[in-house]
């Protein structure tokens, strides 16, 4: 065991029984992962390929068939475990009478936190999730954004040191997306360790220091951003204020040194940028 | 640990669970009913929960309009509806067979719509003997309250002019806590109709010897002189 | 104050507040309450005939509702959880899934405490003016006017305190099947199956222990037999511990220790069965 670690999974089987005794499904086979404090790692893959699941098996509500997870040296699933997990789920309910802020109240009180913790804690949640403008109206005036920062927020509120977050952006606005990518980074910066999921893969490149791809159950790569992405030929060379011609010029002096493939194409703006742009 | 816990919480339920059957203080409402009965019984408690007694209740409403029409057979369906929901109801074996040996016999009796008499004396006698078999019933689930054998034995003496079975309940009911004590001289009278000074006599003797403190006992002496004079028997010697 | 403390009250604090906004509470307490109101509509001839209809009626009527209300309560309240997913932001703090199971019954138990009371002081209402007619209409009475005696017995018998006892051996009753929803819930994956198997031992508690003694009495049975149903007494409950209710409405005036048997009897019984809930909830996987 490695105290360090802020999550240590080894050799991880999940399976799910189907009914009238069929044979079982593998969701997730021989898994293992290790994540150090304070920083934000990716789960990509497609459905069903086993991403919640992991999650799943890190809070408890499912039990290995083999295999072990330790969450800051706790066995995961016991009380102390969950303790240093905070959970964002994808399709986060809460109860539609309550304010925001009675819902940190209330996700405080169930972790256990005293009126006096919870006064010192609620502010700065507010303040990172910046939920203070509609804190006090009861949630079935909220949006999907802000029931998402609602979430996050209770995920925060017992101040745990690993963050699971399954699809944190999905369904969000790009100002939405902004936000809570700005948090995760915020968090990072206090030592927090992130795993999240997500299928928008540019949103994750971004953020994630480091990523692995699922698939049927499987790890099929694991690394860094810029181990995985790296291509050791290749190169990217940007340019502005140059004419048509000088462009040609540029591209023959390329070939001169020895270039292989030389492609040069006028750049535009992003769509995402636009809506940014006018929507600011 | 959590099994442990688990382990403890469930024996020490179990335990707790089994001490209580066990001290369980009072017997279940008619406990000393056959187990058929019982079974019976507490199917309905099960299935009507709460409403057992309304529903009784309102078969005993439905009683009283059948009494206020003349609705004979009516008024007998209602009341065993309400006997057989609720059986622990002293009222309704009481009031019921109220209703059909003296309501019920009696306005046939009188009733002038019919003008044969031997069929008005045969319902007469018929809604006696169906209140008579009422009560009989009720003290299976009453055995020990005396207010059913007072009425058992009014019947009997009344209804049905038979003095022999009105003093065996009247006599069984001045047994039973809270007979009132002119349950006790009601057993002696309906034995004085039966004709045996010597009986009479030795059961008043007996009523005062046992109790001497009772509230009629001036009345019961004023009976004794009053029977001793009457019968050939010398009042200073011992009964026979 | 104790995190223990804090989890158990925000969670049941959170389950009242549940149940207080569903309807479940209103479509049972509702049609309770206008039951209750029909009352003045049943006039029976004697007074002890009216009595007794105007304590059956409304014992009956907390009793059915109040049922409905612990079972059905119950039994939606971890289906809601389960289907609205809240199960997986609750049980993710650092909660003990005991804790979780202690607090919904708790939350229900506090909302069928507070169903009986206005139900108790609607039937202590619809009681004043029950009286207040029928003496109104006595006293009117040239024919038969009642004697000072006969009215003190009957606003005796009206206003007996004993009857407050039979509503709290009626709330024990209830919290018991709470118990036992609760335990069946944490198998159930349907609230409609929670629901049925609550009300068949309902019924079962009302017969196990006449059957018991039958087959016990019984002499052709088998000794394995004999150990099922001995089993099986122990796990069923044994609803005749309430009788006590039946016995005051029919006009019984027992004192406070006439409470013991049946707060022994549902805390022990609540004991195992948290113990066994626990069990089967701790081992139970949410996909």
């Amino acid at each position: 065991m490695n105290s360090s670690l802020s999550l240590q999974i080894r050799n991880v089987q999940a399976r799910y029984s189907l009914a009238w005794n069929r044979k079982a499904m593998v969701a997730l086979d021989d898994f293992s992962l290790d994540l150090k404090a304070g920083e934000i790692f990716a789960l990509l893959g497609p459905n069903g390929s086993g991403k919640t699941t992991l999650f799943k098996l890190i809070l408890g509500f499912l039990k290995p068939k083999q295999g072990s997870i330790l969450i800051q040296g706790e066995k995961a699933g016991t009380r102390k475990a969950r303790a240093q997990v905070g959970y964002l789920p994808e399709n986060p309910y809460f109860p539609k009478y309550l304010t925001g802020r009675e819902i940190l109240e209330t996700y405080g009180g169930l972790s256990g936190l005293s009126r006096g913790v919870l006064k010192d804690r609620l502010e700065p949640i507010l303040e990172l999730t910046q939920m203070s403008s509609f804190a006090e109206k009861p949630l079935h005036t909220y949006s999907k954004g802000m029931i998402q920062r609602v979430s996050l927020g209770q995920a925060l509120i017992h101040d745990p040191q690993l963050l699971l977050f399954d699809e944190p952006t999905t369904g969000l606005d790009p100002q939405g997306v902004d936000l809570m990518k700005e948090a995760m980074k915020k968090l990072r910066s206090l030592g927090k360790t992130i795993l999240f999921t997500s299928h928008l893969l540019e949103q994750v490149e971004t953020v994630a220091d480091r990523i692995a791809i699922l698939y049927q159950g499987k790890k099929l790569v694991e690394g860094s951003m810029n181990e995985l992405l790296k291509e050791n030929d290749a190169a990217t060379i940007q340019v502005k204020g140059l004419s048509e011609e000088q462009l040609s010029g540029v591209k023959g002096a390329l070939y001169d040194f020895g270039a292989s493939a030389v492609e040069v194409t006028p750049r535009s703006g992003s769509l995402e940028n636009l809506f940014r742009r006018y929507t600011k | 640990m959590k099994i442990v816990f688990c382990l403890l919480l469930l024996i020490l339920g179990f335990w707790g669970k089994r001490f209580f059957e066990e001290i369980k203080p009072q017997p279940e409402l008619n406990a000393y009913l056959p187990l058929g009965k019982r079974f019976e019984q507490q199917l309905i408690r099960g299935v009507l929960g709460g409403w057992r007694p309304v529903v009784a209740d309102i078969a005993w409403l439905r009683v009283t309009t059948s009494w206020e029409n003349r609705q004979w057979n009516r008024l007998y369906e209602n009341v065993r509806i309400a006997t057989r929901t609720q059986p622990e109801s002293l009222l309704f074996w009481d009031m019921g067979a109220w209703h059909l040996a003296w309501n019920a016999s009696l306005a046939e009796r009188n009733n002038r719509l019919e003008a044969r008499i031997e069929v008005r004396k045969e319902k007469e006698l018929y809604w006696a003997e169906k209140g008579k078999n009422l009560l009989e019933e009720g003290t299976i689930y009453h055995p020990t309250h005396f207010k059913l054998w007072l009425q058992l034995g009014l019947l009997h003496q009344e209804r049905r002019h038979d003095y022999v079975s009105a003093y065996e309940c009247f006599l069984k009911s001045s047994q039973f806590n809270g007979a009132p004590s002119y349950v006790a001289r009601m057993a002696g009278y309906a034995l004085e109709k039966q004709g045996d000074p010597a009986a009479v006599l030795n059961y008043w003797e007996k009523l005062l010897e046992k109790s001497p403190d009772r509230p009629d006992r001036g009345l019961i002496e004023k009976r004794l002189l009053k029977l001793k004079k009457e019968t050939t028997l010398d009042p200073l010697k011992p009964i026979p | 104050m104790s995190a223990l403390y804090l989890r158990l009250s925000t969670l049941t604090g959170l389950t009242v507040r549940d149940l207080l906004r569903q309807n479940v509470l209103y479509l049972i307490l509702i049609p309770a309450a206008l039951t209750l109101l029909t009352l003045p509509l049943f006039t029976a001839l004697t007074f002890e005939e009216q009595i007794k209809f105007m304590r059956d009626f409304c014992y009956g009527t907390m009793s059915i509702f109040g049922l409905f209300l612990a079972i059905i309560a119950t039994a939606q309240s971890l289906s809601n959880d389960l289907e609205q997913k809240t199960i997986f932001t609750i049980l993710a703090k650092p909660l003990n899934r005991w804790e979780y199971l202690v607090s919904k019954g708790m939350g229900i138990g506090l909302i069928l405490f507070f169903a009986l009371t206005i139900l108790t002081v609607l039937s202590a209402g619809l009681f004043a003016y029950q009286e207040k007619s029928l003496l109104e209409a006595a006293i009117g009475n040239a024919t038969h006017p009642l004697s000072s005696q006969e009215l003190q017995r009957f606003s005796d018998q009206l206003w007996s305190p004993a009857l407050l006892m039979a509503v709290l051996i009626l709330y024990l009753k209830l919290i018991l099947m709470v118990g036992f929803t609760l335990l069946f819930s944490t198998v159930a994956s349907s609230s409609l199956f929670t629901i049925f198997t609550s009300l068949m031992i309902y019924l079962i508690g009302h017969l196990q222990s006449t059957a018991r003694e039958w087959v016990m009495g019984s002499e052709g049975l088998s000794v394995g037999m004999k150990w099922v149903v001995g089993l099986l007494s122990v796990i069923l409950p044994d609803m005749s511990f309430y009788e006590g209710a039946e016995r005051i409405l029919l006009g019984a005036t027992p004192g406070l220790s006439y409470l013991i048997p049946p707060l022994g009897y549902t805390f022990f019984n609540l004991l195992w069965i948290l113990g066994l809930s626990t069990w089967i909830f701790e081992s139970r996987e949410f996909r």
